[in-house]
C-alpha cells in the first residue's frame, strides 16, 4: 500500500514537473527578433542529456529540499531526501546537476539573492559530504524571483523556501 | 543597435534664453513652511503649423508641466475647468487678460506659444506674475517634435529655478526593472513622469538592480542571461554591453562611485556576500568587507569617502557605514532590526532607506550620522528601493499600494506621493539617470 502510494506520488510529481518544464520553455513570440541590439547575444538553454529516461526528458528526478524561514541549514527530515538524491546521483555518474536556491517573498530581493545562494551551497556541501564529486554540482540563486507557488500565505511561502535540482550538460 | 542609438542621439537644436538678469525668488526653499503658488497652464497658442500636431504637442507639454510643477511641492496647478480666459480668443502671446486670472486666484501664469515646422517645433514660454502683470521669465526652446516631453521637463526646471532659485530634477529619467512575464525581468527606462518607457534589455532572463553612472552614460546591472547572476555594464553613449564580473555565485547590487569610474558590488565568490571595489573593466581593486554575514546593497557617499550598506551580521538586516579609508564599519540606526536599500542624498547629509516595522516596509531617512530619524510613508502597501533625486528633493521608490508593484515619487518636504508608472507588469528598483 505504502509503496503504491509512493509510486503514485512519484508519477504525479513527474507529471507536474513535465508541465512546469513545458511552461518555462515557452518564450514570448518574436522575443529574439525584437531585441534592441545591445542585448543581442547567445541564447543559452539547458539541454537534457541522454543518460536515461529522466535525463532525456530534462526532468530531474531529484527531490526538492525545503528550508525554514530565513535559514539555510538542512532540516533533519531533509537529510533523508538528500541521501536519496545522492543515491540517484551515484547510480547516474555522468549526470551534472544545477542546485537552484529559492526564497519566499518576505525578505528583500537583494537579501534573498544571498540567502538562496547560501541554501544552494548548503545542499551542495551536504551532497559532497555524501561522496558526490563537487564538479558534478553547480549552484545558482534565484532569490525570490522563481516562486513554486505564487501565493502570499505561509502555505505558499513554505513551498518557495527550497532548493530545486535541474540537469545540466 | 541603430534603433537604440537613434533613441539616445537626440538633442535639442537650440536653447536660447532671455531671462531677467537678477530677480527676486518667490519661494524660500529653506523655509519649513510649505507655501504653494497657484499656477495656471492654459493651452499653448498655435502660432504656426497644423492643428492636429499642435493639439498633440500641447497635450504632452501640459502633462509634463503639470506633473513636474505639482510634484515639486511649490505649485498648485489650477484645474483647467476654472479658467475664464479662452486661449482660442487670444491674438498673440502679449494678449493676456490679467483680470481673468486674478478672479480665479492665479498667481503665476505659464503663457506659451508653439510654431511647428516639419518634424521640429519652437516653443516660446513666458512666466507671468499676475499681481505685477509682467513676465518674470521669458525663454524659447527648439527641438524635434519627438522630444517635446524632454523640452517640457526643461521648461519646468526653468520655471522652478525662477520661482525658488533651484532647478528641479525633472529632466532626469528613471531606469528600473520591469517584469514583463512571470519568470523574467528586464531593465527599462522612462521619463520621470512615467512617459516614454523603453526596454534597455530584452534577453528573456532576469535583469535586476540597475545602477546608473553619475553622468548618465552607463548602466550596471545583474543579468542571468548566461545562467549565472553576472554583472553587466551597458554604455548608452557607445551602444555597447560588456559582462564585467562573472565570478561563481552572485555578482550583484552594483553602486557607482561619484567619479563614475569604479563600482562597489556584492560578490559571493569567497563564501557569503562581501563588498568589493571594482573598476569598469571588472578588475577587483580591493575587498571592502570581511564578515560572517551577507554584506549587500551599497550606496557610496557623494564625497566618495564612505559606503553605507546592508548586512545581517548581527541578525535581522542592519545599515552599516564603512569608512573607505580605514575600512572600519559602524552600525547606523541599531534600534531598527530590518533595514534595507540605503540611498545617499546628493549633499551626503541624509540617507534614505526602507525598513520593515510590524510587517510592512516603509521609507525612512536619517542624518548621515544615524540621528534624526524621519518616516516618509505610512503602511500603504510595501514600499522599497528608495533612490534620492539628484536635486535631493524627491525620492523614487516602488510600492504595492495600488496592487501590482509600481514606481512612485515622494516629495521629501511635503510628503506628497505621486504614482509614476502605470503598467500591468510589476516595476521596481528605480535609479535616476542624467539625460
Amino acid at each position: 500500500m505504502l509503496k503504491r502510494l509512493f509510486l503514485a506520488t512519484l508519477v504525479l510529481m513527474m507529471g507536474v514537473a513535465l508541465v512546469n518544464q513545458e511552461g518555462c520553455s515557452r518564450k514570448p513570440k518574436g522575443a529574439e527578433e525584437e531585441m534592441v541590439g545591445v542585448e543581442k547575444g547567445r541564447k543559452v538553454r539547458r539541454r537534457p542529456i541522454g543518460e536515461d529516461e529522466y535525463a532525456r526528458r530534462g526532468v530531474s528526478p531529484l527531490q526538492t529540499v525545503y528550508f525554514d524561514f530565513d535559514r539555510a541549514d538542512i532540516r533533519p527530515e531533509m537529510r533523508t531526501v538528500l541521501q536519496r538524491n545522492a543515491e540517484w546521483l551515484r547510480r547516474h555518474p555522468r549526470v551534472k546537476m544545477s542546485i537552484e536556491g529559492n526564497c519566499d517573498e518576505r525578505g528583500t530581493e537583494e537579501y534573498n539573492m544571498a540567502l538562496g545562494q547560501r541554501r544552494a551551497e548548503a545542499v551542495k556541501s551536504y551532497l559532497v559530504s555524501l561522496g558526490i564529486p563537487s564538479n558534478r554540482l553547480s549552484t545558482i540563486s534565484y532569490g525570490e524571483e522563481r516562486p513554486a507557488d505564487p501565493g502570499h500565505g505561509e502555505a505558499a511561502w513554505a513551498k518557495n523556501r527550497r532548493a530545486d535540482f535541474s540537469i545540466v550538460r | 543597435m541603430k534603433r537604440l542609438l537613434a533613441l539616445f542621439s537626440v538633442w535639442i537644436v537650440g536653447l536660447s534664453a532671455l531671462t531677467e538678469a537678477k530677480a527676486r525668488v518667490y519661494i524660500d526653499v529653506t523655509s519649513q513652511n510649505i507655501r504653494k503658488l497657484n499656477i495656471a497652464i492654459p493651452d499653448f497658442l498655435r502660432l504656426l503649423g497644423p492643428k492636429d500636431a499642435h493639439v498633440s504637442l500641447n497635450r504632452q507639454i501640459y502633462e509634463a508641466l503639470a506633473f513636474d510643477l505639482g510634484m515639486s511641492g511649490y505649485c498648485n496647478v489650477q484645474d483647467k475647468d476654472t479658467y475664464i480666459e479662452k486661449s482660442s480668443n487670444l491674438t498673440g502671446l502679449q494678449d493676456t487678460n490679467l483680470e481673468d486670472w486674478r478672479l480665479i486666484g492665479t498667481e503665476m501664469l505659464v503663457r506659451g506659444g508653439l510654431r511647428l515646422t516639419s518634424s521640429m517645433f519652437e516653443a516660446e514660454v513666458r512666466l507671468i506674475d499676475i499681481s505685477r502683470g509682467e513676465a518674470v521669465l521669458s525663454k524659447s526652446y527648439r527641438g524635434s517634435q519627438s522630444q517635446v516631453r524632454w523640452v517640457a521637463h526643461l521648461m519646468a526646471n526653468d520655471i522652478l529655478e525662477r520661482l525658488t532659485g533651484e532647478r528641479g530634477a525633472f529632466d532626469y529619467q528613471l531606469v528600473f526593472s520591469r517584469r514583463p512575464t512571470p519568470r523574467t525581468k528586464e531593465v527599462y527606462m522612462m521619463d520621470v513622469d512615467g512617459a516614454g518607457a523603453v526596454a534597455l534589455t530584452r534577453n528573456g532572463s532576469l535583469n535586476l538592480f540597475p545602477a546608473v553612472s553619475p553622468d548618465g552614460t552607463r548602466i550596471a546591472y545583474t543579468s542571468y542571461r548566461h545562467d549565472n547572476p553576472d554583472l553587466y555594464l551597458m554604455s548608452l553613449a557607445k551602444g555597447t554591453l560588456v559582462r564585467i564580473l562573472s565570478h561563481p555565485g552572485l555578482n550583484t547590487t552594483p553602486a557607482f562611485y561619484p567619479d563614475g569610474r569604479r563600482l562597489v558590488v556584492a560578490l559571493t565568490k569567497d563564501g557569503n556576500a562581501e563588498l568589493y571595489e571594482a573598476d569598469l573593466a571588472g578588475r577587483l581593486l580591493r575587498r571592502l568587507t570581511h564578515s560572517f554575514g551577507e554584506d549587500i546593497s551599497p550606496t557610496v557617499s557623494p564625497d566618495g569617502g564612505k559606503v553605507v550598506f546592508v548586512s545581517d551580521r548581527a541578525g535581522g538586516l542592519g545599515l552599516y557605514e564603512l569608512n573607505l579609508e580605514t575600512l572600519e564599519t559602524r552600525r547606523l540606526v541599531p534600534d531598527m532590526s530590518y533595514c534595507t536599500d540605503p540611498s545617499y542624498s546628493p549633499k551626503g547629509d541624509r540617507i534614505v532607506f526602507s525598513a520593515r516595522q510590524g510587517g510592512t516596509f516603509d521609507i525612512y531617512s536619517v542624518q548621515a550620522n544615524g540621528g534624526g530619524l524621519l518616516r516618509h510613508t505610512f503602511g500603504e502597501g510595501r514600499n522599497e528601493h528608495p533612490a534620492v533625486s539628484p536635486d535631493g528633493r524627491l525620492v523614487a521608490f516602488d510600492s504595492t499600494r495600488d496592487g501590482v508593484r509600481q514606481i512612485y515619487l515622494l516629495n521629501l518636504k511635503t510628503g506628497d506621493v505621486m504614482r509614476v508608472s502605470r503598467s500591468r507588469n510589476e516595476e521596481s528598483q528605480p535609479a535616476w539617470r542624467k539625460r
